[in-house]
């Protein structure tokens, strides 16, 4: 901040009371213009004290003043500027800097209910402004506010499947963990994927109790506010927004698989073992029916050939033919269009975006269609009215084409050829044997072969999403310094899915032979599933209704005191219906019959001969959220240093119990922030910022797994009877409540001398109370365990956002850095999942809950090397070296290793930028620590039962000595399955997961006011956006991107684009 | 200024209606496939769930400990079973531990709580609803939902609290009476008067409240409720009320199977089930678990008990079957789980030992006469039992009850029972050579009260 404009302010306001007795009232008129293009400001609010008023749409305003007083000019999208109107200037011209134009610099935090200064806030909050968002090319809005803001985490690699984001780390057992997502004022609720970043004008990231707490019940994960654009400038503004990203295939060498020369000689050892003698000579119809690998069948066949055949296996690798065929480089294009302006008492927006993606998987596609208007209408000098509507429509295909995860279940050949010479799609085996297809049914069924290629186009996997969201209110001044503000919003969400499996699908001959009925002796069939396609279809109508009251209040009395604040309530009203039902026999070119198909009758199936009805689907859904808010919050600032800041929220809704309704204590939050800096007696010339704030609250958070009511299922008859028959599913508690989590949030806010390097850091500790949760109960109640509120956990850490600028001038280098630690951990949890350890390590990134332990963690088996006698993992029990495997199998929790959290506990970025001239060059750099994750290796059992089996079979055990070198067991026949399972959850596989990426690179040259032919461009900017590129650095020996865990690894991404303003 | 008192009066006026809709608005059902009961075809389906409520099927729960059943003297357990097929608890039971409990459920405790919880839900319920729009169906259900959880109350009672003695009853602890679903509820421990006096005053309440017959015979009637009451009134001694009431009982349902009409070779010979048995009053059955020593697939009968029966007497090959021992075979469930419901030979016997007690032997012999004909082998014929002294006939009486009511969750109660009144059953048990052994009105036949129960107090 300039201190002379402080100053001087200071002894303007100290000149201006000394008038006050004597001046006299009088009118000043004068104008308000950009600073940059002089082009008038209209809507800028112009106040002294409780005198306020609006410049119009030529910029001009006329104010009652005292003499010689300053007077506030604000308006969002520029720096607010105090002005001395003096009596002696006839008519003054105020020119006011866009907030744009200063790199970085944002000063307005949106918490969905207010605006509020950043200067003047107590809680935690994170801005993310719209040149940073744009910084970034994607399709999701999720992209871009990654690695950008210190406490917002984006898990990735296997410890995706936990959280995919969090702010400041899980602090729920069961309930969702997912912040509440706020688009314009009210939570969204369709899916995130409607919103076309380019709408966006800021994201703020609300972190703490006083940042947060306004949401009560559904503040606990944090917030993430987005604010779209609205009309702004005077004359209509164009602005175009385009861009093209290429990424090429991803690699498939990065999931490790057995090699197919391993594999073959594996198969021949298995079948000369008599592993494979029931396929050899098959009696029963499973026998027959099984598949078996291809080198066994050729090994049964027993050709002349066969060592040439084999070795022809033996050279080829399935991911070749995967990745020529089923993976594709993928084409994301994006444009954008809109149009802004601000006429003499309306400001509008309209905006229009188109999408078009393809994936890397081949017959993936992705479309959408986005349209956004906003506008305001000032209807009297005191009434504001705003009206706007967003439409998106979306297109997702997908075909049949799980790439690599071919055969999920049975696993993948490594040597199976699925692509001809011809490039015709090949026959995969992998279901039932060739030998039964070829006989089955007495050759009177339908072709009954799968070709994989082929699949990829026989199935139409849509989904079609129209969302629709129409706002409107107004805002009405009271009294001076007091705005009744109404709001109402609707959104509706339509969702059809459609999933076709084509009549020539394989998923659809498959279905339809298993359930033919040949009779040999007529030659005839009947198709109980009749022949056609198969259709699913699933529709979501999501509906929701919310409206909110507020009054805005604001007051100063003299330089002294100054109490903002707003109350008000809310109601919302969300309604989800779902439908889905399963068509067989279904012809494209006719209308679907599946009236015929008997669902009741047992059939005989032709791959097993067991008795099945045909499955059906069919099913309806209401989910009815109802909810009821009061709120309020207010701050009080003295002398400009000392606020203090409290709130307070009540939620009623039909998710809680009657007790939480009628009595439920509300969630509150206070907070303190001191400017030193503003005291008299701060004198720290190279930190002329530095602010502390503290703050104390209850945030919430919801759960709808449970029912305050008693809840039923209805059977349809008894055991014994045929009476409809009702069984409880949890009995009533009317305490069912929210969640609470209590956090505490400390700061400092400081920058140095001509804001070369200012930050913030902030600590904060969480304690989470009323999880809802298992627990065990008194049995006497009839239940043995009930789902209440009775768990706990508690977390801490840091935030820390440091920016930095190098050099300055005519070539400027910039820094920003983040950096977080989040820990959390289960303080309190009642009912144990399990007494033995393995349930834990077994448990993949489910929910696990061991009081002292993060909700996800890694537990292994203590590794103790290879037997060297005969290569057998070995284990520690009791400090010593065991092959007592069942023993280790059946260890208590305690007796296992603990190696650490999924998620990370420690991660941050580091961006530079810069700048010479019009170009500007910035890349992002991230890190991620303190996490662990599973390293896969060979699973003996499976390769036995045929799964694709990992590259570690290459490295097993295989004479005394190789101990030494290897940790892969040996690989043995018959197999154990419980040596193979310790093995698989041993500690010498879990690694740590600590890693640093180069996340994105943007290189991008910028033009200012430019005449183009007729056209005159405010600004123009062409760039070069790299991004996915690649880890730098990774702890784990192995050398494995803990990103891409053994699963395909992306390639990087390269788009070019172009923003113009014209 | 106009303007703006009447804008504040417009959102004044908003606010009592939102407040007076708020209620509805809350009550919402968060989910369509969550049905929250309401009407009293919902409730009725609640009881209905035979499962739970009844112990149908293998289901393996139902309103009848099993404890009862496994700590008495009508079966043993090989050394081998005992080793390997019974859990470290179920076999703590079987030796009369007095600390049985290793952590496991206790099934005998959990499922007729299970009961009365259901029964609370329904009861609680019809609190919400309007009597007047259907009144004969509201007070029918509130009549079976008294009886039921009367009835689970009744058989916690008998194994959970100390026998009935009139003098003692006031002082003794019962059980809790659980009275509301609301699990935020505390429990009361009631007195062991307070816990007969609960139970005959729900049932005395859904006496006239019942139907004479069920529709089903997992609903109780007026029937069973008479029958239940005979039952209380037997187990508290009261033997000329209890007398009054098996009257009752079978003034209404008086039907008895003739075990002739039976294939005696089938694995289980009542094979139409508890709802086609024409001698069933209530159907329900005893909670079950495969590890239960009183599992019929290793449980074997007492061979003494077996030796009594005669040849021509048709239970002898209806109950019974060799394997390595005897096992039993004749739960009118028709499978391994024990029907422990109310039948009207139980009712006839009460009647029959009321009757010896007071002297009117003419009347208990034929009334013990009448059940015994229906279980004799029409090939000889059956000759009438007489007794000329109420003591013998007392002792006949007893004997046959022992013999007609095996496995059916009653034999502990007798136990209990002839114990206190001084018949002195002094019951061994030998396992793996060591003898263990259960003297007459031990504290033991009150088997202790769960540790996860105790823990929660």
């Amino acid at each position: 901040m300039n201190r002379n404009l402080y100053l001087k302010v200071v002894t303007i306001f100290f000149a201006a009371t000394t008038y006050i007795c004597s001046a006299q009232t009088r009118q000043i008129s004068g104008k308000v213009i950009d600073s940059i293009s002089s082009t008038p400001l209209m809507g800028v609010t112009i106040q002294n004290g409780t005198q306020k008023t609006v410049s119009d749409a030529n910029g001009l305003f006329s104010i009652a003043l005292r003499e010689d007083v300053a007077v506030i000019f604000t308006i969002l999208g520029y720096h607010r500027k105090i002005v001395v109107l003096s009596a002696s200037d006839p008519f003054p011209v105020i020119d006011l800097q866009p907030a744009a134009n200063l790199l970085d610099e944002v000063e307005v935090a949106n918490t969905g209910y207010q605006k509020i200064p950043l200067e003047r806030v107590t809680g935690s909050f994170s801005v993310i402004n719209q040149k940073l968002l744009d910084r970034v090319v994607s399709t999701n809005v999720l992209n871009r506010i990654e690695n950008v803001v210190p406490g917002l985490l984006f898990n990735k690699g296997d410890a995706a499947q936990t959280d995919p984001f969090l702010i400041r780390g899980r602090s729920t057992i069961t309930a969702d963990a997912q912040p509440l997502i706020v688009v314009d004022d009210f939570p969204y609720d369709g899916d995130i994927r409607n919103l076309n970043p380019n709408d966006f004008e800021q994201v703020s990231i609300l972190k703490d109790a006083a940042a947060a707490s306004i949401w009560g019940a559904r503040a606990a994960n944090g917030v993430i506010v987005i604010t779209t654009k609205r009309g702004q400038f005077g004359a209509p503004t164009w602005t175009f927004t385009a861009n093209t990203s290429l990424q090429g295939r991803p690699d498939l060498n990065n999931v490790s698989i057995m090699s197919s020369a391993d594999r073959v000689e594996w198969e021949r050892m298995l079948f000369e073992q008599g592993y494979y003698n029931n396929a050899k000579n098959p009696t029963t119809l499973l026998n027959k029916v099984s598949p078996i690998p291809g080198a066994v069948e050729l090994m049964i066949k027993n050709p002349a050939d066969l060592e040439e055949r084999l070795s022809e296996l033996k050279k080829q690798d399935v991911r070749d033919d995967l990745k020529k065929y089923f993976y594709q480089t993928s084409l994301k294009q994006q444009y954008n269009l809109s149009i802004s302006g601000r006429g003499k008492d309306l400001s509008y927006l309209l905006s229009g975006g188109y999408d078009r993606n393809s994936t890397n998987l081949n017959g993936e596609q992705y479309e959408r269609v986005s349209i956004r208007s906003q506008n305001n209408y000032q209807l009297t000098g005191k009434i504001n009215i705003f009206a706007g509507m967003a439409y998106t429509e979306s297109f997702q295909q997908t075909g049949e084409n799980p790439g690599l995860n071919l055969s999920p279940t049975r696993g993948l050949s490594p040597y199976v050829r699925l692509i001809g010479n011809q490039g015709e799609a090949l026959p995969y085996y992998g279901d039932y044997r060739k030998g039964f297809l070829d006989t089955a049914g007495s050759g009177l069924l339908q072709d009954w072969v799968w070709r994989p290629y082929d699949e990829i186009t026989l199935r139409e996997n849509k989904s079609h999403v129209r969302d629709m969201t129409l706002n409107t209110g107004l805002e009405y001044q009271v009294l001076p310094g007091l705005d009744l503000i109404l709001k109402y919003q609707y959104e509706n969400q339509l969702e059809a899915g459609k999933d076709l499996h084509s009549e020539n699908s394989y998923y659809a001959r498959d279905m339809v032979n298993r359930f033919a009925q040949v009779s040999a002796e007529s030659g005839s069939v009947a198709y109980p599933l009749p022949m056609g396609g198969i259709l699913q279809e699933n529709n979501s109508d999501l509906g929701a209704h919310q409206g909110r009251l507020q009054f805005n209040f604001m007051h100063h009395w003299g330089v002294r005191h100054e109490i903002s604040g707003l109350a008000g309530y809310e109601i919302r009203n969300k309604v989800t219906q779902t439908s889905n039902y399963l068509l067989y026999g279904y012809r494209a070119e006719s209308a679907a019959i599946n009236s015929s198909v008997d669902f009741q009758h047992n059939y005989p199936s032709n791959i097993n001969g067991n008795t099945t009805k045909i499955p059906n689907s069919q099913g309806i859904g209401k989910q009815t959220d109802h909810f009821i808010s009061y709120f309020a919050n207010a701050a009080y600032t003295y002398l400009k240093r000392y606020t203090l800041s409290a709130s307070l929220r009540k939620d009623e809704a039909n998710l809680f119990g009657v007790a939480a309704n009628q009595k439920g204590t509300p969630l509150w939050s206070s907070g303190i922030a001191w400017r030193i800096d503003e005291e008299k007696f701060y004198s720290v010339s190279f930190l002329p910022r530095l602010k502390l704030r503290a703050t104390y609250g209850i945030n919430g958070n919801i759960s709808r797994r449970s029912s305050a009511n008693t809840t039923v299922i209805f059977l349809s008859g008894g055991d014994s009877h045929s009476f409809t028959a009702a069984q409880i599913l949890n009995p009533p508690n009317k305490n069912l409540r929210w969640e609470k989590v209590k956090n505490w949030n400390v700061g400092i806010d400081f920058s140095s001398a001509l804001n070369r390097v200012s930050g913030t850091i902030e600590l904060y500790r969480k304690n989470a109370v009323d999880l809802l949760a298992e627990a065990p109960t008194d049995p006497t109640m009839g239940f043995t365990s009930i789902y209440a509120n009775v768990g706990g956990m508690k977390g801490s850490g840091m935030d820390i956002l440091l920016e930095s600028q190098n050099i300055k001038g005519w070539f400027s280098w910039r820094s920003n850095l983040i950096f977080s630690i989040a820990k959390t951990e289960v303080t309190k949890y009642l009912m144990p999942v399990s007494s033995n350890g393995f349930t834990y390590a077994a448990s993949g990134m489910s929910v696990m809950p061991v009081v002292g332990k993060s909700l996800y963690s890694i537990y292994s088996y203590s590794w103790a090397g290879l037997d060297p006698q005969d290569g057998d993992p070995q284990f520690f029990l009791n400090n010593s070296r065991s092959k007592d495997y069942p023993t280790i199998y059946s260890l208590p929790l305690e007796d296992m290793q603990y190696n650490g959290p999924v998620q990370p506990t420690h991660f941050g970025a580091l961006r530079n930028t810069f700048s010479l001239q019009n170009m500007e060059l910035s890349f992002n750099i991230s890190f991620k620590a303190g996490n662990f994750f599973r390293v896969n290796s060979i699973y003996n059992s499976g390769i036995i039962n045929g799964s694709t089996g990992h590259g570690d079979f290459g490295k097993r055990w295989l004479k005394p000595g190789d101990e030494l070198k290897t940790t892969v067991p040996s690989m043995i026949y018959p197999a154990d399955p419980i040596r193979d399972q310790l093995y698989q959850y041993a500690s010498s596989l879990v690694a740590h997961a600590d890693e640093i990426r180069f996340d994105d690179l943007n290189i991008s040259y910028a033009i200012d006011k430019k005449n183009l032919g007729k056209i005159r461009v405010h600004q123009a900017r062409v760039f070069i956006y790299l991004s996915q590129l690649g880890m730098i650095w990774a702890s784990n020996k192995a050398g494995i991107d803990p990103d891409f865990n053994n699963v395909p690894k992306e390639a990087p991404t390269f788009s070019l684009g172009l923003n113009i303003k014209f | 200024m106009m303007n703006t008192n009447l804008c504040a009066f417009g959102i004044m006026a908003c606010m009592p209606f939102l407040i007076s809709c708020r209620k509805e608005f809350l009550d919402a059902k968060p989910s369509q496939s969550l049905v929250v009961p309401r009407t009293l075809d919902d409730y009725q389906a609640i009881l209905d769930h035979d499962m739970y409520v009844n112990g149908s099927g293998t289901s393996m729960r139902g309103p009848v400990p099993a404890l009862g059943e496994i700590s008495a003297d009508n079966y043993y357990v090989l050394d081998e079973d005992f080793n390997n097929r019974l859990t470290p608890q179920l076999s703590n039971y079987y030796v009369w531990s007095e600390h049985p409990y290793t952590g496991d459920d206790e099934n005998s405790w959990n499922y007729p709580y299970l009961v009365v919880f259901y029964s609370n839900v329904v009861l609680d319920g019809l609190k919400t609803l309007d009597r007047s729009s259907e009144p004969e169906k509201y007070d029918l259900l509130t009549g079976e939902a008294l009886f039921t959880r009367a009835h689970a109350f009744y058989q916690l009672a008998q194994v959970f609290a100390p026998f009935y003695i009139k003098d003692k009853a006031a002082t003794e602890p019962g059980i809790p009476l659980r009275l509301s679903a609301d699990i935020n509820e505390n429990n009361y421990w009631a007195t062991c008067s307070e816990t007969y006096n609960q139970i005959l005053k729900d049932l005395l309440e859904a006496i006239p409240l019942l139907a004479d017959r069920p529709l089903i015979k997992t609903r109780p009637s007026k029937a069973a409720a008479y029958g239940m009451v005979s039952r209380v009134y037997q187990t508290m001694q009261v033997y000329d009320l209890a007398s009054i009431y098996a009257d009752s009982c079978l003034q209404i349902q008086h039907d008895i199977l003739d075990y002739n009409q039976l294939n005696a070779n089938l694995t289980y010979p009542f094979a139409g089930g508890e709802q086609e048995n024409p001698e069933v009053i209530y159907s329900c059955n005893m909670v079950h678990n495969s590890k239960n020593p009183i599992n019929p697939l290793f449980a074997k009968t007492d061979s003494t008990l077996y030796s009594t029966y005669a040849d021509q007497d048709l239970r002898k090959k209806v109950f019974f079957r060799e394997s390595n021992g005897q096992r039993f075979k004749g739960s009118y469930a028709a499978n391994t789980v024990n029907f422990a419901g109310i039948a009207v030979d139980e009712i006839l016997l009460i009647q029959a030992e009321c009757l010896a007690r007071q002297g009117q032997i003419n009347g208990a012999m034929d009334a013990l006469n009448e059940l015994m004909s229906k279980r004799w082998d029409n090939h000889s014929a059956f000759i009438p039992i007489l007794s000329v002294n109420a003591d013998e006939a007392l002792s006949l009486i007893l004997r046959e009850r022992r013999k007609e009511l095996l496995f059916r969750g009653l034999r502990w109660t007798d136990l209990r029972r002839l114990n206190a009144e001084g018949m002195n059953i002094h019951l061994y048990r030998k396992v793996n050579n060591k003898v263990y052994d259960l003297p007459p009105n031990d504290p033991r036949y009150t088997l202790p009260i769960p540790d996860i129960v105790r823990s929660f107090q």
